[in-house]
């Protein structure tokens, strides 16, 4: 037959099927959303119908969303974002001075004064500047310049942007993605779907995750074998371990990146999200500019930052930006070029991003509210990391690194080779077995840490450090309880 | 990365759209929705008697539904109950033709996944629906109907029939075979709401291990929660009986007779200058006049190594502060020269821009004849 009698066949199977779809979209995996949470979702509808279980409700801590955990709004946030919303209520004196401030500045920069209308595909030109003060002010004064900053749809669109910039070549010219394990699973998915290399470099488990340049060297010499490495990716502070990484560390790799020629992608999305003592955020933008112009003027780095995180937890408004340092003139057309394509990021997540960046000033009538409901939100989230780290360091054979910043605790824990057998034979990973088992026990719903890598024979899972603390307790009890039974059960 | 030919070949073929952001006055939205999107952002609204209660109950109501707060995230094929209302609206809509919720994606906009270009200017006849449904047939492809113009009708007599219910209509062997995909959008229509990214997506006799696929690539993208509510109260608007219903008729009304006005006033104009014809639209938010362009002024484009249409949009944006696109971004044929017109403005923008281009139109046929 010919291909065209072949293309043109007149059997009628679908057009679409799993074997003529795109390949690279059967391999993409994101554990987040993944088997467990499907599996959960069904629990959730089995309950509703009165099916009896050991528990009473499913509690989601597989996924960082604050405000579905109980975490309350920031008022002023919720205040200005009606104001945009509805722009009447400008006429409303419940609403206070400085708010409307911002809401009217916003709706300044829209088309036609409603966050409805399309803005410029970079993002709103008063926002990009006023997101650009914030990273001066944050960084002591080093500059910035809005035409540098890209308003995104939450960090995530943001960073497959800048990966699909990156991904070319062919067989061993191919892009190389250098990516920590354990990673955020958004950025092995995204290498999948858009076929580029996965470069892995581990975190050191045993020093509290920290980032060793020795290991960058070995995983990069490795993958010069059969790739073309061309970018290095750092969350900081860590999802899913935690960690806050020193300065020290940070020059380490902006160092590393120059040597070998990277492009450095910096996920900040938990700049706000640091808790233990002693530890501090250090942004690789001001690090870079502080090493001085042998190295400020050559990197190539892009930061993100998003507003799903940190203390203001809306995620469902899909607000993100990312700026860009040092990258090419013609490089940074086609990025523009190809934001273009989508449009714009929602605007009212563009405006929530105006508010975060432009916060209530000392003196303004919403500063002391806000102040508050800020430092609230912060202890609160440090107080249940420091009782998720000691409650799990009490576990038999958990361990559990500080949870020094972001928003989850991913504890190593122990499997007894009989389970790791049977798991095995089922064709599961031995810790989604556990979790699997655990969200069947106990309705709670955890990810195992074979979706986010980590060292061969080692098992972790990532749980989140959101549910109020009552529940929290509730959740830490019933693990060790579990974990208790499942040892004994496999022993 | 500093080189520009390491950068990604697929992305430097992206043709550029030379159209900067449309000057676009956007069609206001409708009162009612704005406030019920504002008390699901700032739910102390709900309380207060400022709302009226038709608005306040379904805040509270669509609250419920996503988990207490507009920044949860949502779950990622749509919140349920959205995904629901729009199988609902569907199958109204299409007068009885089942629609599954199992089988809707809700979207942010309808550039989400497809990007789609669809010029949007003439409604279909259902013949040449059909036609293109046994085309789609006889030769195995896939059919991707981009339908979020659905709401702007603007000729007498027209009427918009969804690929749907004509696809259920036609009856074996295309309604049980044919793979179709539909999408709509709150971006449209008489919402006109770009800025808040709603749309949804439905799934035609797609291969149900295909739509678990969907689902998991799906899962990596997380849909704004406004763009979801602001697809519900479009899908759902307000019921007779509802004290904001009058006042949501009137402003529907109102947009319906602009258009209508602004597409008469622009055939007026626009048809009676020598260079520029226009066909008469029935439907769609822009219209596409097309030039016809004196040699001069080809060759000159072709001098500053530009397409003739865009050297005309170049200049009049320059000396008019107009801008519009030019019909080579959208793959018009080629030795044919258009421009699209928006035509989703209030009476005063629009007699303004006919008048700009009215006067930089006789110009420029001057100057290159």
């Amino acid at each position: 037959m010919s291909q065209k009698e072949v293309n043109g066949s007149s059997h009628r199977g679908k057009v679409l099927t799993l074997e003529t779809m795109n390949q690279n979209v059967r391999q993409v995996e994101y554990a987040v959303r993944g088997p467990m949470v499907l599996r959960a979702v069904q629990i959730e509808e089995e309950l509703k119908k009165g099916v009896k279980k050991p528990f009473t409700e499913v509690i989601k801590a597989n996924v960082g969303d604050a405000h579905a955990m109980g975490q309350k709004p920031i008022t002023f946030i919720r205040q200005v974002l009606a104001l945009c919303a509805y722009p009447a209520l400008l006429e409303d004196d419940k609403f206070p001075e400085d708010a409307k401030l911002r809401a009217r500045r916003i709706l300044d920069g829209c088309g036609g004064q409603s966050i409805g209308a399309y803005s410029a595909s970079q993002g709103i030109e008063c926002i990009r500047k006023d997101v650009a003060s914030y990273i001066e002010k944050r960084d002591g004064g080093i500059p910035s310049n809005h035409e540098n900053i890209y308003l995104s749809t939450g960090a995530s669109d943001a960073i497959v942007t800048m990966l699909k910039l990156l991904i070319c070549g062919e067989g061993r010219s191919r892009t190389g993605v250098m990516i920590s394990i354990p990673q955020y699973p958004l950025y092995s998915a995204a290498l999948t779907e858009l076929q580029g290399v996965q470069i892995n470099y581990y975190l050191d488990e045993d020093k509290c995750w920290g980032l060793d340049v020795g290991e960058l060297r070995r995983s990069l010499t490795a993958a010069r074998e059969h790739c073309n490495p061309r970018a290095l990716c750092i969350i900081n502070p860590g999802n899913p371990t935690g960690q806050v990484q020193s300065r020290q560390c940070i020059e380490d790799v902006i160092r590393f990146a120059k040597e070998e020629g990277l492009l450095l992608m910096a996920d900040e999305v938990y700049q706000d999200n640091v808790y233990a003592e002693g530890c501090v955020f250090h942004s690789f933008k001001k690090v870079l500019f502080e090493m001085g112009p042998e190295f400020s003027s050559v990197v190539e780095l892009v930061s993100f930052h998003s507003t799903s995180k940190c203390y203001m937890g809306e995620c469902g408004f899909r607000g993100g930006y990312m700026e860009v340092v040092n990258l090419d003139p013609e490089v940074k057309a086609q990025l523009t070029k190809l934001v273009s394509v989508r449009l714009c990021s929602p605007v009212s997540g563009q405006a929530l991003m105006d508010v975060v960046v432009n916060p209530p000033q000392p003196g303004e009538p919403s500063y002391a509210t806000f102040t508050k409901e800020r430092a609230a939100v912060l202890a609160d989230l440090a107080q249940k990391a420091k009782l998720t780290e000691e409650s799990f360091n009490n576990v038999p054979g958990f361990h559990c690194n500080p949870v020094q910043g972001a928003m989850y605790t991913f504890p190593r824990i122990t499997i007894p080779q009989k389970a790791v057998d049977q798991a095995k034979a089922a064709g599961q990973a031995p810790d989604q077995m556990y979790c699997m088992k655990l969200l069947e026990t106990t309705g709670i719903c955890l990810v195992p840490g074979s979706g986010f890598g980590q060292r061969e024979g080692t098992f972790h899972f990532r749980m989140t450090i959101l549910p109020p603390k009552e529940k929290l307790k509730y959740v830490l009890e019933k693990i060790a309880e579990f974990n208790a039974q499942f040892l004994q059960d496999y022993s | 990365m500093s080189q520009h030919r390491l950068v990604n070949p697929l992305v430097r073929n992206i043709r550029a759209l030379k159209r900067v952001a449309l000057v676009r006055q956007a069609v206001r939205i409708e009162e009612e929705i704005k406030q019920v999107i504002a008390s699901c952002i700032y739910p102390e609204l709900i309380d207060s008697d400022k709302m009226p209660l038709d608005v306040r109950k379904r805040a509270k109501t669509l609250l419920e539904c996503i988990g207490g707060s507009v920044g949860c995230y949502s779950d990622t094929i749509g919140i349920p109950i959205m995904r629901d209302s729009v199988s609902d609206f569907l199958t109204r809509r299409d007068e009885g033709v089942p629609s599954a919720s199992g089988k809707i994606f809700i979207t942010h906009g309808s550039d989400h996944g497809f990007g789609v270009c669809n010029l949007g200017c003439h409604v279909q006849s259902r013949e040449s629906m059909e036609e293109i449904i046994r085309f789609v047939y006889e030769e195995k492809l896939l059919l991707f109907a981009n339908e979020d113009h659905q709401d702007i009708l603007i000729g007498e007599g027209c009427m918009f029939i969804s690929y749907k219910k004509v696809l259920a209509e036609m009856g074996s062997p295309f309604s049980d075979a044919v793979e179709l995909a539909s999408i709509h959008s709150a971006s449209k229509g008489f919402m006109g709401e770009g800025g808040l990214h709603g749309g949804y997506l439905e799934l035609v006799n797609f291969d149900p291990s295909v739509q678990i696929e969907f689902d998991r690539l799906i899962s990596l993208l997380v849909l704004p929660i406004i763009g979801q509510l602001a697809l519900e109260v479009m899908l759902n608007p307000l019921q007779p009986g509802e004290p904001s219903y009058e006042h949501y008729q009137e402003e529907i009304q109102h947009i319906r007779e602009t258009l209508v006005h602004n597409v008469t006033r622009a055939f007026e104009v626009l048809d009676s200058l020598p260079g520029i014809s226009c066909e008469p639209i029935n439907g769609g938010a822009s219209m596409f006049p097309r030039l016809h362009l004196p040699h001069t002024a080809i060759h000159q484009a072709k001098e500053e190594e530009q397409l003739p249409d865009f050297f005309y949009c170049s200049r009049l944006l320059e000396q008019t502060g107009l801008c519009v696109c030019p019909g080579s971004d959208l793959g018009l044929p080629e030795g044919t020269y258009h421009i699209r017109l928006c035509i989703m403005t209030s009476v005063d923008t629009m007699e303004e821009v006919l008048r700009r281009l009215g006067k930089f139109h006789k110009q420029f046929m001057k100057d290159f004849s």
